[in-house]
């Protein structure tokens, strides 16, 4: 399976003033100061998902829809969005004020050098291969030109967006007292509140969801090696029951209530993964949380196995130096939300030299400032 | 001239500056510290004399080292920070005697480091080599800094302390 080749796009949303990007296949990481974006970037993604699943009214909610355009941008300038996927591009401005979008947006879908549809901003009416069309729908034009014909190029860009899952706001609460059993068994809610009821679905369905539950436990019992042996449900205990390694008395099963914040971390991490769908991509905001340096590794080289056997992309926003020096290798795989980069975020191969890389470790670096710093006043 | 000190001690890092800015006015020395809080305040690297070195050593260089040899070539190379710099170690009184080894270590850090930088830029290797022979020295201070202000009453106005900075001598019989 071959990972999304893609490029996003984004100019004046919200702190970034210009995005483009195209990831690395496989793990990669993105760093920068607090406030430089890092998360926004990743919005913006879960915004392009939500528009084409949902239509704009809920994918801005999904973002909180309002002060979306930067601080610094001319008043008449609209939010700006571009996808490129191969010989597919889809482009969409939106006219905002602080309160959120204050009239019809404008929309593109190019084919090649064709243009399959076309909507100004402002205006009543849009055009679909050349045809005029009333706004009538909650769908952005593209949903509905999908759903109108499917055309088949247009699938690589749909698989692209459905399969964007965005993990930025784990409810470990939620996974502590699961008090009522949310409906989706195949992936992670973004939330994780559906947690035990995805990976009972898995372990009760080995041949639905093939290797997935054992592929959790085998990596959570590698990042959690005292803590993890075994994975159960009783039937009538919504959440698991975790037992230590060689545990054989039915009492030693701790319930997930009293579990340690990382171990449960540590799953939700895994269970994102492993229901990730084959070419997808999926971000983690700050992975490094709650997690012991060990764990951190451990659950990166799991990821990194599953990225590769799945053809996923995987994005993880941090500060954790453990997590840099593990990219020592692959710095080409680290992006940074650098100040004073015309365009954001940049490789930090890009920018620095080879022999840069060797004079400290990459987590180093980061503690020093020489890379993804924020600016002082004195600067 | 724009000169780097790089040092293991905070006597060092907070002293030496002005001390070499009042022997050799018209420089630009600065001092290159481990890790700087966000108030500003400074610490030093680590001394990699802090436990005896053997005399064959066979492991890799000590992180402590690793890092002086680290920051030494990152204030030359990709980009030129400083024209000179200065590395400036202790012996610690575990490696008294010991201090050919502790120099050599020093060299053979420097020589690990030229290989790291080989395996991803081989053509880099040979200008870095030069630059560091025309522009490090390394420094180690035997006995330790710190021994020629205790251990010798005058140091201090040895070293062109002000008078009214000065200890007051105590002497044994007459003082209390």
């Amino acid at each position: 399976m071959i990972a999304p080749d893609f490029t996003l796009l984004a100019r004046d949303f919200r702190v970034l003033r210009a995005v483009e990007w195209r990831p690395e296949p496989g793990v990669c990481l993105l760093t920068g100061p607090n406030g430089s974006g890092k998360t926004t970037v990743l919005s913006a993604l879960k915004f392009l998902r939500g528009l084409f699943a949902f239509g704009h009214e809920r994918s801005l909610g999904f973002i909180k829809g309002v002060h979306l355009r930067r601080r610094d941008a001319l008043p008449e300038s609209p939010v700006h969005f571009e996808l490129h996927i191969g010989d597919v591009h889809w482009t969409l401005d939106f006219p905002v004020d602080a309160r959120g979008l204050v009239s019809n947006y404008g929309e593109t879908l190019t084919h090649g050098d064709e243009v399959f549809l076309r909507a100004a901003m402002f205006q009543q009416e849009w055009f679909y291969r050349g045809q005029p069309r009333r706004f009538d729908d909650r769908r952005c034009c593209a949903r509905f030109a999908w759903d109108h014909e499917e055309p088949e190029w247009m699938t690589p860009m749909v698989r692209f967006l459905e399969s964007i899952r965005i993990y930025d706001a784990y409810r470990l609460d939620l996974i502590r007292q699961p008090t009522q059993e949310d409906q989706r068994r195949g992936y992670l809610h973004p939330t994780g509140a559906n947690l035990w009821t995805v990976l009972n679905t898995w372990q009760s369905s080995p041949r639905l969801y093939g290797d997935r539950f054992a592929w959790v436990v085998e990596a959570m019992r590698l990042a959690f090696p005292d803590v993890v042996g075994e994975l159960e449900f009783e039937g009538t205990t919504p959440h698991g029951l975790i037992f230590p390694p060689h545990a054989n008395n039915p009492d030693d099963g701790l319930p997930a209530l009293l579990e340690a914040d990382g171990v449960l971390t540590g799953f939700l991490h895994l269970t994102a993964v492993a229901g990730a769908a084959p070419g997808s991509i999926i971000a983690f905001d700050e992975m490094e949380n709650q997690l012991h340096p060990f764990a951190i590794r451990s659950l990166l080289n799991s990821m990194r196995t599953r990225a590769e056997e799945q053809g996923l992309t995987i994005l993880l926003t941090t500060h954790s130096p453990v997590l840099m020096n593990a990219f020592e290798e692959r710095p080409d795989q680290i992006y940074v939300m650098e100040p004073g980069q015309e365009k954001l975020p940049v490789a930090l191969s890009e920018i620095r030299d080879p022999v840069w890389f060797t004079n400290f470790a990459l987590g180093r670096r980061y503690e020093r400032g020489d890379f993804g710093a924020p600016i002082t006043p004195s600067e | 001239m724009r000169v780097a000190l790089i040092c293991t001690g905070k006597l060092e890092l907070y002293g030496l500056k002005d001390g070499l800015t009042a022997a050799f006015p018209g420089q630009d020395f600065h001092c290159v510290p481990f890790a700087t809080t966000p108030g500003g305040q400074m610490t030093p690297f680590n001394s990699f004399t802090s436990a005896r070195l053997p005399k064959k050593i066979l492991q890799e260089p000590d992180s402590s080292l690793s890092e002086l040899v680290g920051a030494t070539i990152d204030e030359l190379y990709p980009v030129r920070k400083s024209d000179l710099v200065f590395v400036l170690d202790d012996l610690e009184l575990c490696n008294k005697g010991n201090d050919a080894v502790v120099v050599k270590e020093f060299g053979r850090a420097i020589t690990r480091h030229l290989q790291r930088i080989h395996a991803v830029d081989k053509f880099a290797v040979k200008s870095i080599q030069q630059i560091l022979r025309d522009s490090v020295s390394f420094h180690l201070a035997v006995p330790m800094i710190e021994s020629w202000l205790f251990a010798d009453p005058t140091g201090p106005s040895k070293a062109r302390v002000p008078m009214h900075q000065l200890s007051p001598l105590l002497q044994a019989g007459c003082d209390s």
